[in-house]
């Protein structure tokens, strides 16, 4: 967008998608009021918890509160057999910024408000306390959290081995589960992200992908193209009202965003007990801020976390300082 | 030379020349001039627009932007230093073992050595990151056997750098083995008979004679590794990403994520080239700090 590489969608494209789309998702895949693209694949935040831990612990449901989480977490965590009872993850941004992110908006804060960080509020101090108290508690282990440029790693590992109790994160791992777990993915399960002690309801953050079109094509070729996404995207392209995209979606274990899409799919997507946990928050989602310096911006605060869980900074430093270098970070990024 | 002569020579050098300025000049000039612009990667370069030393005060200043790219070049010198420390002396001891002749299996001990330099880096990153992991790593678990705790190894902010250098060094040191040994040949054996004659120890013999001889093998392995050091990539981008807290984020990774993933073209530039110039400075250092010895003596 800020180097003219994505055209906008044309007035027709873009009032079917905001009619057919939820308004988070249209909201994700536009900048300032202009629509860039259509969007297909969405992705969700749940809590995963083992049960059979659960069970040994003696928890009975999922916690719905941090106060329950907490609670959880330190049953969970036995440092005798090297079990810990939360799993965060390090070495990789997305993995460290999205789980934050969703207890932070679980907690009712936001990462950015209309282009500018507020993780000075209220909320995003609770939720880096709540870091602070995981780490400092022992009821996680940064040894056990890093990952590696395949999204695999210990943070995976330990989980699929039985020495993380409960770990956040996107739907779209389901398949590494099921390949490191086989019959022991039985014992996993998910549920929406605790509520925090500012929060109202359970929440996540959401990031959704959608196809663009070159705006460096010809008119001619961009005309072909949006009526072939229109198509692809739109209600015709599939069996029984569901799109051509919603179809391949689904056929590869991915949530569909589009609303019919949705509709078509909720038996397919309710008798799938792990992905429950997510489509349960779909509808409250927020989704992950899209501003210039985004890249930047998430690195800065994935190090402030990191040093956080590694005991480099406390809590109030952590806050302190990812406000500071986000609002230089989006300051620059914006002239 | 007559004109006919010095066409043919450039005519002959040109190939060779010529694909040397395609693709290694034109891209340094072409680096040097983008490092005094802002430039998106992912346009043109009709887009870039001049700025000055901006970038240049930008790495020196408070930012974040200064901040990272510091780390960065610390994590790069420390990296380069432990790697140059424990791969020389390594080379050289290795290489005495190898070339020794009181024992068999020399040659044996050669190949095993170089073996490890001749498997891809990727394929050593990839294997070397299970190596380590923390809980069920097979490091970890013959530490064990011998009653050593396990190590955080790649897992902890204090250790993951130093990690990466001992991969590194597994890799290397069989090269530059090989190194040190085509110097050891170069020594005529005669010094040593007089030596022996004189009554010197084999102490003396590799203080007197031995290590000074390699002055010249040891300046080129010096320089050879502080190079391959400096271009560490493989086992960041496979195994760390730069984590945890940044502590293996090394100047390679750390400009492509600068250059091309947030394509701020014109700043990784100028940190390519501050590289570049650093790179010269030590390697300058290098040869007049190994040559001056070799003068006063």
């Amino acid at each position: 967008m800020r180097d003219s590489l994505v055209s906008a969608a044309p007035e027709a494209v873009a009032g079917d998608t905001m009619a057919n789309w939820p308004a988070g998702v249209v909201s994700a895949a536009s900048v300032g009021g202009s629509l860039y693209g259509i969007p297909n694949e969405i992705d969700v935040y749940a809590l995963n918890y083992n049960k059979r831990l659960f069970e040994e612990a003696g928890i009975a449901e999922p916690p719905k509160t941090w106060d329950e989480f907490l609670a959880a977490a330190e049953k969970l965590t036995d440092a005798s057999k090297g079990q810990q009872g939360f799993g965060l993850i390090n070495s990789w941004a997305a993995g460290v910024l999205h789980p934050f992110a969703s207890l932070l908006v679980s907690n009712g804060g936001d990462l950015i408000v209309d282009g500018k960080p507020v993780l000075d509020s209220q909320a995003a101090k609770e939720t880096f306390e709540l870091y602070e108290k995981l780490i400092t508690s022992g009821f996680s282990d940064p040894a056990m959290a890093t990952a590696d440029a395949n999204t695999t790693g210990p943070f995976l590992d330990n989980f699929v081995s039985g020495k993380t109790g409960m770990i956040i994160m996107a739907n779209w791992w389901e398949s590494a589960l099921k390949a490191g777990m086989g019959d022991a993915f039985a014992d996993i399960a998910t549920a929406p992200i605790p509520v925090g002690p500012s929060g109202d309801t359970a929440r996540s953050i959401s990031y959704s992908w959608m196809t663009v079109v070159n705006a460096q094509a010809a008119p001619e070729e961009q005309e072909a193209a949006w009526k072939f996404l229109s198509w692809l995207n739109g209600p015709d392209s599939g069996e029984n009202g569901a799109s051509a995209m919603g179809d391949i979606l689904m056929s590869m274990g991915i949530l569909p965003s589009r609303t019919s899409d949705v509709a078509t799919f909720g038996d397919r997507l309710s008798s799938d007990p792990f992905l429950l946990g997510y489509t349960e928050t779909l509808s409250d989602a927020k989704p992950f801020p899209v501003v210039l310096g985004g890249q930047e911006f998430s690195e800065s605060l994935q190090q402030t976390l990191e040093a956080l869980q590694f005991g480099q900074v406390t809590a109030a430093d952590a806050q302190a300082n990812a406000q500071a270098d986000a609002t230089e970070i989006l300051e620059r990024n914006a002239k | 030379m007559t004109g006919r002569q010095t066409r043919s020579t450039i005519g002959m050098l040109a190939p060779a020349t010529g694909l040397i300025a395609i693709f290694v000049l034109v891209p340094m000039v072409l680096t040097i001039g983008l490092s005094f612009t802002q430039w998106s990667t992912q346009t043109g370069f009709e887009t870039a627009s001049f700025v000055g030393l901006a970038n240049f005060a930008d790495l020196l200043g408070p930012t974040s932007i200064g901040r990272d790219f510091r780390a960065a070049f610390g994590n790069t010198a420390i990296y380069t230093a432990l790697s140059v420390a424990l791969i020389l002396p390594l080379s050289v001891m290795l290489g005495l073992l190898v070339h020794q002749t009181f024992a068999p299996g020399g040659i044996l001990l050669r190949t095993v050595l170089f073996s490890t330099y001749m498997v891809p880096m990727i394929a050593v990153a990839l294997v070397w990151s299970k190596l380590y992991s923390p809980t069920e790593g097979p490091i970890n678990q013959m530490l064990g056997w011998v009653g050593i705790p396990p190590q955080t190894w790649l897992s902890s902010p204090r250790t993951a750098l130093v990690s990466i250098v001992i991969l590194n060094v597994w890799q290397q040191v069989g090269y530059f083995t090989v190194l040190a040994v085509a110097g050891l040949t170069q020594i005529p054996r005669s010094l040593y008979e007089a030596a022996l004659v004189d009554g010197a120890s084999a102490w003396m013999q590799f203080w007197r004679i031995t290590l000074p001889l390699l002055r010249n093998t040891l300046l080129f392995s010096a320089v050879i590794a502080v190079i391959n050091a400096v271009q560490v990539f493989e086992p960041v981008a496979l195994i760390t990403q730069g984590g945890p807290v940044n502590s293996t984020n090394v100047m390679t990774y750390h400009i492509r994520r600068v250059g091309i993933e947030r394509a701020q073209g014109g700043l990784g530039s100028a940190m390519a080239v501050t590289l570049m110039l650093s790179l010269i400075v030590v390697i300058v250092l290098l040869f007049t700090l190994l040559r001056d010895r070799g003068e006063q003596r």
